[in-house]
């Protein structure tokens, strides 16, 4: 009786808990991905032995994410935590790191991936750093996603990530990297070709996350609206700005997605720059869930801004 | 005192560091990589009230933030924080409050128990209530909660003990947490006998209800004999709260679109002794934060607190302005209507808050 009666009451309970907990069954390695770059590395990488969460999405300010405790669930189950690094998220990624005490993510384990470590980083700051030169990244720019030379390497890291947690899927790993690197190194010289003709042009950029894709493709990034990184500009640094555009005649004031661009249109009316606005990282539009979409379409568009700013 | 002196070493060890060159290295081999996180958080407050009768205006009560018209320094926060090895770090916070340094936290915690299990010992805040585990830079208005102020004397109830965490593995947020303090709170605990403790339990729950907006809700006891009761017969202090909370911060414009909406109901009972009189508080508290703009948000709280013995309830009603210039900067200005038993007046505060060191994360 007793047996009958606990049964009937165990059984859905037990349905119940096997439906909220269904998600920790599916792949063979689940990673956690601060921002949705990194995420679509190990997306190529990983293919379907890996289950891929992405905490910024592209269309997201990576710097300014909220620690929510709902991220903690998804640390919980995480095989792999890859991060960008340099920084970028020490607004909120050591809560959640910390919330979710899952020894495999940790510091120091096969689990915990920085992404940056084979990469040649820029404007690593020499000598003394303030808080007076704005939120500086004192390990340097931390906005190398935007180079596409670095997903190589980038797919060489987590390859090895991958390789450590999971060794049966060592030779899939191997052929999925192998496929995108080849992917890319194709692709990279059509897009150099395609801005060749643009190189040495100046620029003006909002906040300074464009350097790495200005450098690869040697363009030159003259000044900053946002001139102390993530400080509001002063109206005497936009008027100086202003008229340092018109007389340099700067074709192209380039912003990203996820910043206003009430301030950024009138600057563009004022000077004729033409105001681009990009998307700053993988998925921050629908159709660019990929990295060789991605670099397709700043190419695409940075190539149709300066056509513009020459046929004016 | 003692304080002074730990902060003077610590601070005199990180300039011995840092002056050992570029390389980080020390003649002995020391590195100034491992150094602990510093960093510092500044409070200045400047206050002042209308409307209020004499007698009060010459000496609030203790605890009664910014009674006393005038600028002052509100607190000073020291924060230390590193891994102490590979199975354990360590956080130490000390305050200068009034022209005194004291411990605020100082405690260890596990990083290596699996199965979502966290440890962690030492003085800590109290995780009970939404407020209380804030330390003062933290907080959504420049006073705690009446209730607050009242049972805790407007500070943060900080205890000594061991507490245990389990976030279970479900497909949404849920933490359990339970904790067994010394109970050195005179007013609350502090029971007769050697062994007496004060025991805590609580949850945390959270959904994701849209890409940006979140739902939370947590509970919490608190409760220990306290110095009213006798070997043969304790008498104990319980608290319990609920938290009922939505968050909402725009998925594309996280700076300058924030909304967040907080209730919080408090209750606390003293069991009393033949001679005394049982205490009971109820407090309850709603606010909403509006950040409208990348540098700008503004706050509404009403606040009522009922205390047993009291002829009328506590009220009160607070509007805030915040000008945020920087991450690490921010200039609050907080008017409140105040109606208690004995009078009424207008609060102004305006507090500027600043760090520097280590960039912290932030809560959520």
């Amino acid at each position: 009786m007793h047996v009958e009666y606990a049964t009937k009451r165990l059984l859905p309970l037990v349905a119940i808990c096997a439906v909220v907990s269904a998600p920790l069954q599916a792949a063979e390695v689940r990673v956690v991905a601060t921002t949705s770059d990194v995420a679509a590395v190990f997306q190529r990488v990983g293919g379907e032995r890996v289950e891929v969460t992405t905490l910024a999405k592209g269309y997201m300010d990576p710097h300014y994410l909220q620690a929510k405790p709902s991220y903690i669930v998804s640390l919980r189950r995480a095989d792999i935590l890859a991060y960008n690094g340099l920084q970028l998220e020490i607004g909120w990624l050591p809560l959640i790191l910390q919330g979710a005490r899952n020894n495999k993510i940790n510091l120091g384990q096969p689990g915990h991936v920085p992404m940056s470590v084979r990469l040649d980083i820029l404007e690593i700051p020499i000598g003394e750093v303030s808080r007076a030169q704005g939120d500086v990244h004192p390990e340097g720019n931390p906005h190398y996603t935007l180079d596409p030379r670095n997903l190589i390497e980038m797919a060489s890291t987590a390859e090895a990530a991958l390789v450590r947690v999971d060794p049966e899927g060592g030779s899939i790993y191997a052929g999925n990297r192998a496929a995108f690197v080849t992917q890319l190194q194709e692709q990279i010289p059509i897009w150099e070709r395609k801005l060749a003709p643009y190189r040495g042009r100046p620029i003006v950029c909002y906040h300074k996350q464009w350097e790495y894709l200005l450098n690869w493709l040697e363009l030159v990034p003259i000044d900053y609206v946002e001139n102390r990184p993530g400080i509001p500009p002063s109206p005497r640094h936009v008027e100086e700005l202003e008229r340092r555009m018109r007389e340099q005649g700067v074709p192209i004031l380039l912003s990203s997605t996820f910043i206003d661009s009430d301030q950024l249109e009138r600057l563009s009316e004022k000077t004729g720059a033409k105001l681009l606005v990009l998307p700053a990282a993988v998925g921050a539009e629908e159709e660019l869930d990929e990295p060789v979409a991605f670099f397709a379409h700043l190419v695409e568009e940075l190539a149709a801004a300066f056509a513009d700013g020459s046929s004016d | 005192m003692r304080w002074l002196l730990v902060l003077v070493v610590f601070c005199h060890a990180g300039e011995a560091w840092a002056q050992s060159g570029e390389s980080g290295a020390t003649a002995t081999g020391v590195s100034r990589k491992f150094n602990p996180a510093i960093s510092l958080n500044g409070l200045f407050l400047g206050s002042g009230f209308s409307g209020r009768s004499e007698m009060q205006g010459q000496e609030g009560e203790e605890g009664e933030e910014g009674l006393e018209s005038g600028m002052r320094v509100q607190e000073i926060e020291f924060k230390f924080t590193a891994a102490i090895d590979p199975y354990t770090s360590a956080d130490f916070v000390f305050t200068y409050e009034d022209g005194e340094f004291g411990l605020e936290e100082a405690y260890v915690s596990s990083g290596i128990l699996s199965h979502g299990i966290g440890l962690r010992a030492g003085q800590v805040f109290v995780p009970w209530g939404h407020e209380n585990p804030l330390h003062a830079h933290q907080l959504p208005f420049v006073n705690r909660s009446l209730f607050a102020q009242a049972v805790f004397g407007g500070e943060a109830l900080s205890e000594f003990g061991l507490e245990a965490r389990w976030v279970p593995p479900l497909s949404w947020f849920f933490e359990l947490r339970g904790a067994v303090f010394n109970g050195d709170d005179a007013a609350l605990f502090s029971g007769p006998e050697e062994w007496d403790l004060a025991y805590h339990g609580g949850f945390d729950a959270l959904w994701d209800v849209s890409e940006g907006g979140t739902i939370a809700l947590s509970g919490a006891y608190l409760g220990g004999p306290n110095a009213s009761g006798t070997a043969e017969g304790a008498k104990w202090s319980h608290l319990g709260n609920g938290v009922l909370r939505y968050k909402w911060v725009s998925p594309r414009r996280p700076q300058s679109r924030v909304l967040d909406v907080v209730a919080e109901y408090q209750y606390a009972e003293r069991e009393a002794g033949m001679m005394e009189e049982q205490g009971i508080r109820r407090g309850a508290y709603g606010y909403a934060m509006l950040k409208f703009a990348r540098r700008w948000w503004i706050e509404g709280r009403y606040d009522a607190l009922n205390e047993s013995g009291a002829s009328a309830d506590t009220q009160r009603a607070s509007f805030m302005l915040a000008f945020v210039p920087s991450e690490f900067t921010a200039l609050r200005f907080q008017t409140s209507y105040v109606d208690t038993p004995e009078d009424q007046f207008v609060e102004y505060l305006l507090q500027l808050n600043f760090i520097i060191g280590s960039h912290p994360a932030h809560n959520y």
